[in-house]
């Protein structure tokens, strides 16, 4: 049945749980680990057929002069660009880009923004504040859409339930948007957002911070098939 | 003798010649045996009179019949009926008198008792025929179909038209009407004419049929027929008795002598000579079409006039209003708050439905029902969808909460309030393109369109809305299944809308953050396209966070119905009205601010301006009222962002007010005749004289009025003056003392108004207020914040004036014609400029009962003012309402930066209206770039600074003002009182 919601080729949905398989890029921050062992870095980007680059950056000097039992607070623009020929740039902060090199592909068919919790220790937020993409077509017009999803995740937030839910599940620790092309004209995409992370404020309660404890993923979607393994 | 009588013209023309066989066959009995051959042979079927040739049979004579007796139509005293006659008479060498005035259609039996294509089509009841259009080229006998819409929504829910037409004529389609254009052939007009009531046209085929088809038993024998005839053909030519023939022959110069007998208003460029000789005062209306200035003259008021003599004398009877049909299987015992709530889960749905019913059984407690394959299987619908117009049969309950099976009920509420009202709640639909698209096509007001997929109805109220809706889904189709036929059919049928806040329904919910974070009760689909998250939450294997917005309900039930500026901080400014529903008039496109909520911040009121899928603006009160955007949660007043101001002189009174009863939608019509009637006679000796009326107290607007009539003086003018206001705190004692030296009389409204009390009187409403009531006869009303750049004195000379008594100026819009205020004041639409009502010449001896009745609709400003922006259509309605002419200035506004430019009827420019550039002595006086005077106004401003003794350390002096205050001057210059 038509329905009034169905009005825009560009989807933009806000879902709690999974994102979804296999993407053809996936850019991740996390808390990290400076120390070690290993060393743990704090933004990585990878491929369907698993390269991957790394980079560094101090979120927070207060947290990392203190410890991981200190508060954590960060709030960091956060920057992504794909071209067809598979050129991937990815910066958090003030950091320069990581460049990396995927397979090309035709067209782009959604990209993925989540925030989650590797824990539920309690007292751990990660938001993305501001969220815009950029989407190229073929025929070399853009389009800039500001995202309404704006994935948030905090680790002792209540759910909704059914009231006659059986077999309930753990709470979710991932919040995530999803932006559907609709087409298959978009042979560029760049994001431009913001993300803020918080943990170990004082009402909360303290407890060691672990490295992925909170994350911030950007997954993208192409037409190239995806590649499983080295 | 064998006649074969033969004619190649128009069905019209054929159906004149069966009057002619008919007459020479009762003239000349057995003389004749007659064949045809014509076009339109359907209309000799059962004609008694007609020979259907054999093989063989050949004719004694052939004629072409004609009828030359049209080219002396213009001078000579015969109908259409004469000419076919006259014709015979001559070639056939006898005499035949007229028979009946009317052509020779006959019924066959089968066709007598055969039900009308209109109830095979689905519609019972009474019905008016109606031929809104005609033949490509023959242009000159068209009507705006606006006004044949306006003549259809007058009459909407008492007379169903029916809308006929051959298919390859231009007929645009009508809203609410029965449309039947392109589908009958002769024979099925013939019958759908035999059972009409009436038929309204232009001179065509159908007003032929209309007196020749004989009437149905019980009928009038003279069936009920308003032609629109314009000035094309004369009267006497065309017009048949018992029909209302609407003709402007000799009102025109252009049909002067008698009809022009032109027949398009626009080439057609088919050739023809026609295209050469074209209507000479054609006149192009909405959609670009153009059409005779004589079938403009005929106004939608008078053809509903015509149609209404009928009823009014008795001919015809309304049909009294349907009664619901009982459903199956009504409870009679069951009491009126119980209800049941219902959805409808076939096919896939199914699971998804039940889950979703047991969901919010527990919710609100209601009982719930699934309507599902077996009733639809037994109902024959194509849809499911469809199934909703079925509610009151398939549920044996007399009170239906109905939501869709893609619902998820998420949180506690209580639906029982809304059982057994007469209003439908529910929830205003997404002002989405298709919607926008869509709503006026079916006479649907945007802001008044729901969303289908959760209502509250009953079964005493709504019965007849759900059967209605079903049957205006047979007569157009929509994208949007059920949804425009059941809000078609609401506006139809008057049916009033209780809307709650999209909390209980919140359509779109998941595509937005807002829509997480809200608590909502009632999400259509957890995320659009995805059902199936539905059925997965239900069982437990989907979760939502709890929502971390905290609705303020105390709040926001004090901000409601209240009107608010918004300044956006770059000197735009926009009026919104916060609906009850937490939605925001005017409406808004999706992305733009089209709700507004109180939720708690940081333990502080926070005012949300919101779009469809997020907060755009966020505010929080400051000590001096206003309400200023917050960044980060922290107001900062200094912060130049957008402010909202609260226009307190348009917010709704408390119910208890003691003011008098307000007005709803469905009384508003009644409660204004009832004042017409009652309208007292102009007071002859109250008033005299010529005089010009500002309204302009307090610190806002006397600053505007104290240099408005400093510049009408300085201009020349020295007409006296009226300075009304309200109450001596908005004119303290030395504001009277500085402005009485220049010719100017204060009146204080609250003095006036114990003599002449008002039901509400703050803001716009005290606009008419003054103007009725003000000492002269003659009158210029001038907004406070408006600027004459000409003595205006000659404007009560002027002809417009002298001739219609009162003269308005346009303003920048039209209403459009899906605006309700037309249907709530019962005014056909027309496509006519709105009024600025900045500026108002009025003659109250002639104009009393329109400003009478606009003092009606303003005093009912807290009913009226969610229809129209404040006073200014009050006036235009008004006038309407009463069928009254008003001149109106031709030439449109020019516009400056936060100005109007309104011209006299030369186009001169005559007044400047600083409606968004107010002058103020507390803030900075912007240059307006063309402002004439502008200099002169500022030093006008100054001089009140300075005589009015504000202590100038604690006043910031405008900008533009410091040279005048100081004495020095600025180098402006002051125009000739006379220049241009």
């Amino acid at each position: 049945m038509a329905h009034t919601s169905s009005d825009e080729h560009r989807r933009f949905d806000l879902l709690n749980g999974e994102t979804s398989a296999n993407p053809s890029i996936s850019a991740c921050l996390r808390v990290g680990d400076h120390d070690g062992p290993p060393p743990l870095p704090e933004l990585l980007i990878s491929d369907a057929g698993r390269r991957e680059a790394h980079g560094r950056l101090v979120w927070d000097p207060d947290h990392r002069r203190h410890g991981r039992g200190s508060r954590f607070f960060s709030v960091a623009a956060v920057r992504l660009d794909l071209k067809p020929d598979g050129e991937c740039l990815f910066s958090v902060g003030t950091g320069d880009y990581i460049r990396f090199a995927t397979s090309p592909f035709r067209w782009v068919e959604k990209v993925q923004v989540a925030a989650a919790a590797g824990t539920d220790a309690p007292g751990r937020a990660l938001q993305w504040d501001w969220l815009e993409l950029t989407f190229r077509s073929a025929d070399g017009t853009t389009e800039t859409r500001p995202s309404s999803c704006l994935p948030k995740v905090v680790t002792d937030a209540r759910v909704r339930r059914a009231a006659h839910a059986t077999n309930v599940g753990a709470p979710p620790r991932q919040q995530f948007a999803e932006i559907s092309t609709g087409t298959r004209d978009v042979v560029e995409v760049s994001l431009r957002g913001q993300v803020t992370l918080r943990a170990n404020d004082a009402a909360a309660g303290a407890s060691p911070l672990g490295p992925e404890d909170l994350l911030g993923r950007i997954l993208v979607f192409t037409d190239a098939p995806a590649r499983r393994g080295r | 003798m064998k006649l074969l009588l033969r004619n190649r013209q128009a069905p019209g023309d054929v159906l004149m010649l069966t009057a002619a066989v008919r007459d020479l066959h009762r003239a000349h009995p057995g003389e004749y045996r007659t064949a045809v051959d014509t076009t339109c042979r359907e209309l000799w079927e059962n004609n008694p009179f007609v020979t259907v040739p054999f093989t063989g049979w050949e004719p004694d004579r052939v004629i072409d019949c004609q009828y030359p007796l049209v080219h002396d139509a213009n001078r000579r005293p015969f109908h259409f009926i004469h000419g076919f006659v006259q014709d015979l008479e001559r070639k056939l060498g006898v005499t035949i008198p007229i028979g009946p005035f009317r052509g020779d259609v006959y019924l066959s039996d089968a066709e007598r008792h055969a039900p009308s294509p209109v109830a095979e089509a689905g519609h019972d009841g009474a019905y008016w025929v109606m031929v809104a259009g005609g033949k490509h080229d023959f242009t000159a006998k068209w009507w705006d179909p606006e006004s044949y819409q306006a003549v259809v929504d007058h009459f909407a829910g008492k007379i169903r038209f029916v809308q006929c037409g051959g298919r390859d004529d231009w007929h645009p389609p009508l809203r609410g009407v029965v449309n039947l254009v392109g589908k009958t052939d002769v024979r099925e007009l013939i019958r759908v004419i035999y059972h009409a009531d009436g038929v309204v046209c232009p001179v065509t085929f159908a007003m032929h049929l209309a007196a020749a088809v004989p009437p149905r038993p019980g009928a009038p024998p003279l069936r009920p027929c308003v032609v629109i005839a314009g000035g094309r053909e004369p009267a006497h030519w065309e017009m048949y008795p018992g029909h209302q023939f609407l003709h402007t022959v000799g009102a025109l110069d252009c049909c002067a002598a008698g009809g022009c007998w032109k027949s398009r208003c626009q080439p057609v460029g088919d050739g023809e000579s026609r295209d050469a000789d074209l209507c000479v005062k054609p006149v192009t209306v909405r959609g670009g079409v153009q059409v005779g200035k004589c079938m403009t003259m005929i106004t939608p008021a008078k053809v509903i006039d015509a149609i209404e003599l009928y009823y009014q004398g008795g001919a015809l009877a309304l049909p009294a209003p349907e009664r619901p049909v009982p459903a199956v299987h009504v409870r009679h015992d069951a009491p009126s708050h119980d209800g049941v709530a219902v959805t409808i889960g076939v096919g896939r749905y199914a699971e998804m439905a039940g889950l979703a019913a047991r969901e919010l059984g527990e919710r609100t407690g209601l009982r719930t029902a699934v309507i599902g394959d077996r009733e639809f299987a037994g109902s024959g619908l194509e849809a499911p969808p469809f199934l909703k117009f079925r509610l009151f049969d398939l549920v044996d309950s007399d009170n239906v909460l109905f939501f869709d099976a893609d619902m998820v009920c998420l949180a506690e509420w209580d639906p029982r309030p809304y059982f057994g009202s007469g209003a439908i709640a529910c929830v205003r639909e997404r002002m989405v393109p298709v919607v926008l698209r869509e709503s006026p096509q079916w006479g649907v007001p945007p802001e008044e369109h729901f969303n289908t997929g959760l209502f509250v109805a009953s079964r005493r109220h709504h019965a007849a809305w759900l059967r209605r809706a079903e049957a205006l889904r047979h007569e157009r189709p929509t994208a949007l299944y059920d949804q425009l036929p059941l809000n078609g059919a609401r506006c139809e049928l008057g049916i009033p809308l209780k809307l709650l806040d999209r909390r209980h329904n919140w359509i779109g919910f998941g595509s937005s953050s807002l829509s997480h974070d809200v608590p909502v009760f009632m999400a259509h689909r957890l995320a659009p396209d995805r059902q199936h998250l539905n059925v997965e939450y239900f069982k437990g294997r989907y979760q939502l966070f709890e929502p971390k917005l905290a609705p303020d309900e105390d709040s926001t039930a004090r901000l409601r119905g209240r009107y608010f500026a918004i300044h956006d901080g770059r000197g735009g400014r926009r009026v919104l009205f916060f609906r009850d529903d937490g939605t925001l008039l005017p409406p808004a496109p999706p992305e733009q601010e089209g709700y507004w909520f109180v939720h708690t911040v940081r333990g502080r009121p926070t005012l949300a301006l919101a779009s469809e899928r997020q907060v755009l603006h966020q505010f929080v009160r400051v000590l001096s009222g206003a309400w200023v955007a917050t960044a980060a949660g922290t107001a900062d007043p200094a912060r130049d962002g957008p402010r909202l101001i609260e226009q307190r002189e348009l917010t709704r009174p408390p119910p208890d007010n003691g003011h008098g009863p307000a007005i709803t939608e469905e009384t508003a019509r009644a409660a204004a005749d009832d004042f017409i009637r009652h309208i007292p006679p102009y007071p002859t000796g109250r008033f005299s004289g010529r005089g010009i009326v500002v309204c302009g107290g307090g610190e806002k607007y006397f600053p505007c009025a104290w240099v408005c009539i400093r510049m009408l003086r300085h201009v020349g003018c020295d007409l006296p003056v009226e300075l009304w206001h309200l109450g001596d705190a908005e004119l303290p004692r030395r504001w009277r003392e500085m402005v009485e030296p220049y010719g100017v009389t204060c009146v204080d409204a609250e003095t006036v108004r114990r003599r002449h009390p008002v039901r509400r009187l703050s803001g716009w409403e005290m606009k008419p207020y003054a103007l009725l009531h003000c000492a002269f006869e003659e009158v210029l009303f001038i907004d406070a914040d408006n600027v004459a750049v000409r003595d205006p004195a000659y404007l009560f000379d002027s002809r417009p004036f002298h001739r219609h008594g009162a003269v308005f100026w346009p303003d920048f819009e039209r209403l459009a014609p899906e605006r309700a205020i037309w249907r709530v004041c019962g005014v056909p639409y027309r496509d006519e400029p709105e009024v600025e009502s900045g500026q108002i010449l009025l003659d109250k001896r002639r104009c009393w009962g329109p400003l009478q009745l606009t003092m009606h609709l303003n005093e009912h400003s807290d009913f009226y003012y969610h229809y129209v922006h404040g006073d200014k259509e009050t006036f235009h309605m008004a006038w309407r309402m009463l069928g009254r002419d008003y001149a109106m200035v031709p030439h449109p506004i020019r516009q400056l930066e936060g100005t109007m430019c309104q011209h006299d009827f030369r186009g001169r420019r005559l007044f400047q209206h600083r409606n968004l550039a107010k002058w103020t002595v507390r803030g900075e006086n912007a240059k307006v770039r063309g402002f004439r005077y502008e200099d002169a106004c500022l030093r006008f401003l100054g001089e009140l600074i300075s005589a009015d003794h504000l202590p100038a350390s604690q006043l910031p002096l405008p900008h533009g003002v410091a040279g005048a205050v100081a004495g020095v001057d600025d180098g402006s210059v002051v125009q000739p009182c006379n220049a241009h």
